[in-house]
């Protein structure tokens, strides 16, 4: 997660009340997605941040919290009234999940990222009449276990 | 986009008008002191009231416009604001209501809301 925190949102983050609206966009790439990677912005109007276009498209991103232990994870979830997300994310085979970006940028400093959660995965997805929600989290390979899987009585009982 | 009829009153009636600002304001609890506050969007949709009297043949005009060329509402239209007198972008939020006020009139109640 990459910070570079400007005087104008510390001081709004700071401030009782402010004026700044600090904007939460999202990029959902991957090969299979039709005409380019899908970027969102949950606002009520568009958005463009150094040269790319966000769509105004209603979603939630709930944040990790800044914590010792542990990987943070974040959860996405978008409305689905419009099918497009849903036809998007459905067109991606499995076990090849798309990459998504996150970053918070201020509206009065469009071009400048404030905190930026770049290269997760989006995994375990699932899907409603109004909503796609999924989890997404950076994939570190060194916290995978090695080896896989053992021989064990519980996984492998024949050979005992 | 589709465009308020012409056929149709351009005006709404003087009673009844309402307009309020949108909600636009995120608000986080502390423990001391008021709430910290900032804008949650950068444009805002602004809830809006209009009371239109119509005839028999605009009542079929009216409803020809919002169940066919609104798709029941769903899709937003141009009109222009009856008070600042500029072309917005509006949507019908929940149904219209309709009532007769007698004879071949009837009032139409819209709940509006503006979004560009």
């Amino acid at each position: 997660m990459a910070r570079t925190i400007t005087a104008r949102l510390r001081a709004a983050m700071q401030a009782q009340e402010t004026g700044e609206v600090l904007q939460t966009v999202c990029e959902i790439a991957h090969a299979s997605i039709v005409d380019g990677p899908l970027r969102v912005v949950s606002d009520l109007q568009d958005f463009t941040s150094d040269g790319k276009t966000y769509t105004a498209f209603p979603f939630r991103v709930t944040l990790p919290a800044s914590a010792e232990d542990g990987r943070g994870r974040l959860r996405l979830v978008l409305d689905s009234v419009d099918r497009r997300v849903l036809q998007a994310i459905r067109q991606i085979p499995p076990g090849d999940p798309p990459t998504v970006k996150v970053d918070l940028i201020l509206a009065s400093e469009p071009d400048q990222v404030q905190i930026s959660f770049p290269e997760l995965k989006l995994r375990n997805v699932t899907y409603d009449v109004f909503t796609v929600e999924g989890e997404i989290a950076v994939h570190e390979d060194d916290r995978e276990p090695a080896p896989a899987m053992t021989f064990s009585p519980a996984t492998f009982p024949g050979l005992f | 986009m589709p465009t308020w009829p012409v056929s149709l009153p351009q005006y709404p009636l003087q009673e009844g008008y309402k307009e309020a600002p949108g909600a636009n304001v995120i608000e986080s609890q502390v423990d001391a002191g008021p709430p910290k506050r900032r804008r949650r969007y950068t444009k805002r949709n602004d809830p809006h009231t209009m009371i239109f009297e119509l005839d028999d043949t605009q009542l079929a005009t009216f409803k020809s416009f919002y169940g066919t060329t609104l798709q029941d509402g769903n899709l937003s239209f141009d009109y222009v604001h009856p008070a600042e007198a500029v072309l917005a972008t509006w949507q019908f939020q929940g149904q219209p209501e309709y009532r007769s006020v007698g004879g071949p009139l009837y009032q139409v109640v819209c709940q509006l809301l503006r979004t560009g």
